[in-house]
């Protein structure tokens, strides 16, 4: 079920109906949010729904048998990690891993590896590299001794289906929902109103900005013969990075948003990704609780920086290429990764953002360094092959062609918008606003009345979340 | 004011911008209709004693209506979809819009070499339909009236707005709930569809397999008692000169192929219609072509009456 359909506001009213039904009795709050959220999920295929509820099973055993087992937890632990990296690798990269086999080993036909997977296995369930995380991050805590084990199955449910954040996100922790499902606080007004904002802030970057750029993107990649002019595909990548953005963090905001109203609190996934001045920082910023995941499970128990420099890269380009395979099972995805370590490492050798933060001027050219390496890594991440990539970064590099930047007026408005945007949170002109006082708290409203108007007639041709395929 | 009334307030806001600017805002009602169209086509459960299959040359120049009109006590459904191959897909499909219960089962197969080429097999449009999320279907079916009121608009629909440009040239579609779509474009150039078609068929010809499967259909149908009709869809001079010659149509082996399977192939008079493009009726040649097919299927019924043209 899609947020920006019109069964999941009929979805949505239901569930919340039905939770003020149920009051404050626990159990009652709990079995409605699993039941909502397998229906939710079952929305879109009902099958797959045994494989949450299979790895849910396993992590949920696993935790309490490492509580009892003192023995056996580092056995319970890998059989968790087995199974969960099991289903990953067999739903999301069989076919990847198997194609590029008999690519090395020459296979084709009904000799090849490939043909030889069920169809079924082929089909990426929707957001399971998301609960699978989700997941591995509750039987890892519960090994390091961060959480103790919940004994409820319903507990554990409720918070690896909850379906506001279930298939793209954000990765909530366990340490972090779990003891919020238990609390049962009424919601304030104010956290209505928070909650507002942040659905309709999350419907209008995805109807109105993601879904308008959409077509400037797709027309662009799709067409036969590529675009020769540098500016063309500069324009171009602009476009499809807020494109990204906005469909993601949309996405994340209403999950926040309905969070709020269900009296629970998510962790903020994007921080204004594009004011950041290093490659560093724009990492602090973009799918946080991915980032921030990789970090804690990944890149700190392979050492992180505390084995000397050259460890301290090597982890950091495990965990980039890491990252790039977890987005999606295709080497375009990995060679993302790759050159964001790439422009990481170099960034930590040569130190250049710190002499770009001296000064002002030099701060917005150590701006305009990091959104071109960023731009330059999201032609990988959008190509359909490397060879496809590797063209248009040679056009973007080539500084030639017209002067056609290929936003047309629809894509203009909707990138000005945005950068209107963002440029009133990098010179913090948003911070300086009392909107708590009466005169800013009607602008306010106004200007939301104004979203929620442009979300129903600019909104673009409705489509999928981009990071459902994850 | 609390900052629980404002969510009420913003909301009414909201709602009164919503209402004023319904009134202000270009609409878009041939996606509506276009889109209603598609899906009831495709998904309404009546039935039906004649089902018409074929192509935009079809959907385009076939009306049931006027087909009813000679065929009394018979309900015509015209079921062709945009590159609409004759394949089995379809072929089961229509069987599904025949009526059981009736006495006369009819199926009419509007022939174009496109539909018998492999470009037409895949039968996208179709698929597409028939693969449409539930809750598409259900917003097309029941909520287009109401989203109609909300179309949603660019800066470009509301900068053409504002210059109030007026408009040189039309494409008008006008939707059936029998399958129809009566067409009319100015100006007209009977011209224009000629080079998409030639790089059509600089890729795809006419292949013998398809019209072998056609003919085994025909065959299965006509032993099951279901009269089966055939035909070529009326096109401009040099769009059929261009499909015999590039697309390698050859329609007297087809029509002999066809009659060997237990088909009836009706010949029709290719200029006495008219296209807009070269390839697709205006709306004065698709009631001429309707009117013809139904009396020749009417003569083919009742054999001793002859048919009028």
């Amino acid at each position: 079920m899609l947020f920006n359909s019109l069964i999941f506001v009929v979805f949505a009213v239901v569930y919340f109906l039905g939770a003020k039904l149920i009051g404050t009795r626990l159990k009652g709050r709990l079995l409605w949010l699993t039941t909502a959220s397998f229906f939710f999920y079952g929305w879109w295929d009902w099958r797959f729904l045994f494989l949450i509820i299979f790895s849910g099973l396993v992590d949920f055993t696993a935790a309490l048998g490492m509580a009892r087992y003192e023995k056996h937890r580092k056995l319970l632990l890998v059989l968790s990690m087995l199974a969960n990296i099991g289903s990953l690798s067999v739903f999301k990269y069989s076919g990847f891993i198997t194609r590029n086999l008999d690519s090395f080993l020459g296979l084709s036909g009904s000799f090849s590896l490939v043909s030889h997977i069920p169809d079924f296995f082929l089909v990426t369930p929707v957001g399971i590299s998301f609960y699978t995380f989700q997941s591995l991050s509750y039987t890892i805590d519960v090994y390091k001794k961060r959480l103790d084990p919940t004994k409820s199955i319903l507990h554990f449910f409720a918070f690896l289906s909850m379906f506001p954040q279930l298939v793209a996100g954000p990765i909530i922790r366990a340490r972090v929902m779990l003891p919020q499902l238990l609390k049962i606080t009424p919601v304030s007004k104010e956290e209505m109103w928070i909650g507002f904002r942040f659905v309709v802030k999350g419907y209008f970057k995805k109807m109105v900005i993601a879904d308008n750029l959409a077509p400037l993107v797709v027309s662009a990649f799709s067409s036969p013969e590529l675009n020769s002019s540098s500016l063309y595909w500069w324009g171009i990548m602009v476009a499809f990075a807020f494109q990204i953005y906005c469909d993601f963090a949309g996405y994340s905001d209403i999950a926040r948003g309905l969070a709020k109203w269900m009296g629970y609190n998510f962790v903020e996934n994007f921080n204004h990704p594009y004011i950041s001045t290093s490659l560093r920082d724009f990492w602090t910023r973009w799918h946080i609780s991915l980032s921030t995941w990789f970090r804690d499970y990944v890149y700190i128990p392979l050492g992180g920086n505390k084995k000397g420099k050259f460890y301290h890269h090597l982890n950091m380009w495990i965990t980039m290429l890491v990252s790039g395979l977890w987005h999606g099972a295709a080497w375009t995805f990995i060679t993302w990764g790759a050159i964001h370590a790439f422009f990481l490492s170099l960034e930590r050798i040569l130190g250049w953002p710190e002499f770009f933060k001296k000064y002002k001027l030099l701060k917005i050219i150590g701006w305009f360094f990091v959104m071109a390496q960023v731009l330059v890594a999201w032609v990988f991440f959008r190509a359909e092959s490397i060879d496809k990539a590797w063209e248009i970064v040679k056009i973007m590099l080539s500084f030639s062609g017209s002067t056609h930047l290929g936003w047309g007026l629809n894509g203009t408005v909707f990138l000005l918008i945005m950068f209107t945007r963002e440029l009133l949170i990098a010179t913090g002109v948003n911070n300086r606003i009392d909107w708590n006082s009466r005169r800013w708290m009607w602008f306010e409203m106004i200007l939301y009345a104004m979203l929620i108007t442009s979300i129903v007639y600019f909104r673009g041709n409705g489509s999928e979340f981009i990071y459902f395929q994850f | 004011m609390g900052r629980h009334s404002d969510i009420i307030v913003t909301l009414l806001i909201a709602s009164v911008l919503i209402v004023v600017l319904s009134f202000v805002l270009p609409k878009n009602k041939e996606k509506y209709l276009h889109d209603r169209f598609w899906t009831q086509k495709t998904f309404a459960p009546a039935k039906y004693q004649v089902v018409v299959l074929g192509d935009s040359r079809v959907y385009r120049g076939i009306s049931p209506e006027v087909m009813e009109m000679n065929l009394p006590g018979m309900k015509v459904l015209n079921f062709a979809y945009s590159n609409g191959g004759l394949n089995p897909v379809m072929f089961k499909a229509a069987e599904e819009k025949l009526s059981e219960k009736s006495q006369k089962k009819i199926i009419v197969l509007g022939i174009s070499p496109n539909c018998i080429t492999a470009f037409s097999q895949k039968n996208e449009q179709f698929q597409q339909e028939r693969t449409r999320p539930r809750e598409d279907i259900f917003e097309r079916l029941y909520l287009n009236g109401i989203l109609y009121q909300f179309s949603a608009t660019t800066p470009e629909g509301i900068r053409d707005l504002l210059k109030k440009k007026p408009s040189t040239s039309y494409y008008r579609n006008e939707y059936y709930s029998n399958g129809y779509v009566e067409s009319e474009k100015f100006p007209v150039d009977t011209m224009e569809s000629i080079s998409s078609y030639t790089q059509d068929f600089t890729n795809y010809k006419v292949k013998l397999q398809y019209i072998e499967r056609l003919a085994w259909q025909v065959n299965d149908w006509s032993s099951r008692g279901i009269c089966v009709i055939g035909f070529r869809p009326p096109a401009s001079t040099p769009m059929r000169t261009l499909e015999d010659s590039m697309g390698l149509y050859n329609e007297t082996i087809i029509s002999a192929r066809f009659r060997e399977a237990g088909g009836h192939w009706i010949e029709l008079k290719a200029n006495r219609y008219k296209t807009y493009d070269g390839s697709h009726l205006d709306r004065k040649s698709a009631i001429m072509l309707s009117n013809d097919l139904a009396l020749e299927i009417k003569s083919m019924l009742s054999p001793e009456k002859k048919p009028v043209q």
